[in-house]
């Protein structure tokens, strides 16, 4: 599966080239299907925030590029629906948008809805910010859990083993520095990236390649 | 879900056939019912207590329905102070029963009761030119398997629901069972 992790969607030239580098071709001509899931996990999320990010308003640039057509794929809904309607749905989409929020609420959603089962088979690119992208991660560090998993536990879905500090030096979040994400990752025992919203990371195949026009910081364990 | 490019349309206010989002609204927000149930009570309670406005999209009544109940809206609608803005299934639900020929999903209890808000039901599209089905002699026997009085209405009406019931329309429109009012 080829992923493209950020920090805060699609914000730069740079993330916008590996995009249409992972899709193999333009935005316009590729279909999408917006995740907005986690966001109602989170108590930052409201009603107007998932409007804004499927209608392309928000600060993280993902509905909002130019795709030759995009649809909603809501995880909550799919479990009251007929495998044999969305499974098609996610297997033609040329890429996943995917919606910051509660990263462990929208891993608990990839699970029910049977959606992660699929992910190795899929064609489309996942493309997330901030918990979207933090989701892929075996897990996400206790100072970033809100909402409750059934697990009790801070294990995300694990596509890749590395975890995630998003937004790092975000003037908006002053606890977001790079002092912190250092205190963070000492506590994980998996290989970390502390990224700010001009950084993704690409990974194809499980080959990882940053892609900034910010500051980032790889920490080990 | 209808197709996903359907519910992005109806969000995003691109959908000219059944205009609703995009009427210049001051904000507009997205409430996901099937994901109210995972959400915090406090959290989204609040929310819709507050808005002036619910718009209320079409798909399947029955599945419309079943969630309405599951999230537990359908119990805060008597005391909401928001307008309820439905279109096809969205306009369905509100009635006792839709009747058999709309059942399409099918709820665990079966049947095709509905919330019962309203004290008639509706035949929505009368006529569209795109579903040649929802004619007024098939609206007709519809309405004859029903106990409830029936609105068989065109997408040029709409029903207006306060202390009384008025039709607005610049269609046309017909009530069957007057005798069950």
């Amino acid at each position: 599966m080829r992923l493209l992790l950020t920090s805060a969607g699609i914000k730069n030239a740079s993330i916008d080239d590996a995009l249409v580098e992972l899709l193999g071709k333009p935005i316009a001509e590729s279909n999408a299907l917006c995740i907005p899931t986690g966001g109602y996990g989170s108590p930052y999320g409201s009603p107007a925030g998932t409007w804004r990010f499927i209608t392309g308003n928000s600060d993280q640039p993902m509905c909002e590029l130019g795709w030759k057509s995009l649809g909603v794929l809501e995880l909550t809904a799919l479990p009251s629906m007929d495998r044999e309607r969305w499974v098609p749905w996610v297997q033609e989409t040329d890429a996943l948008l995917v919606s910051g929020g509660d990263a462990l609420y929208l891993s608990h959603w990839m699970r029910q809805s049977g959606l992660v089962d699929l992910l190795p088979s899929l064609d489309a690119v996942w493309v997330g910010f901030s918990a979207g992208s933090m989701v892929m991660t075996p897990r996400i560090g206790e100072d970033f859990v809100g909402w409750k998993s059934p697990s009790g536990d801070d294990s995300a879905l694990g596509v890749v083993d590395f975890s995630i500090f998003p937004h790092v030096d975000h003037p908006d979040l002053p606890e977001n520095t790079m002092a912190a994400a250092e205190q963070w990752a000492a506590g994980l025992g998996v290989p970390a990236y502390a990224i700010d919203d001009d950084t993704a990371i690409k990974v194809v195949d499980g080959t990882v390649e940053l892609v900034s026009e910010g500051h980032w910081k790889q920490f080990t364990p | 879900m209808g197709k996903p490019e359907l519910a992005w349309n109806f969000i995003s206010g691109q959908e000219p056939r059944c205009p609703m989002c995009e009427l210049g609204w001051k904000s507009v927000g997205v409430l996901e019912l099937t994901a109210l149930p995972s959400t915090d009570e406090e959290k989204w309670i609040p929310m819709v207590e507050e808005a002036d406005v619910l718009l209320v999209n079409g798909g399947d009544p029955m599945y419309l329905y079943y969630w309405m109940r599951e999230s537990g809206l359908a119990d805060l609608l008597p005391s909401l102070r928001a307008v309820y803005v439905g279109l096809s299934a969205g306009s369905m639900v509100m009635a006792p029963n839709i009747g058999e020929d709309f059942v399409r999903w099918e709820p665990p209890t079966g049947g095709d009761e509905t919330l019962g808000v309203v004290g008639f039901s509706m035949y929505p599209h009368l006529d569209n030119p795109d579903l040649p089905d929802n004619t007024m002699a098939n609206a007709e026997k519809w309405a004859a398997g029903l106990s409830v009085p029936a609105y068989a209405m065109d997408d040029e009406t709409a029903i207006k629901v306060n202390s009384s019931v008025e039709v607005v329309s610049e269609g046309h429109w017909k009530l069957f069972n007057l005798e069950a009012a």
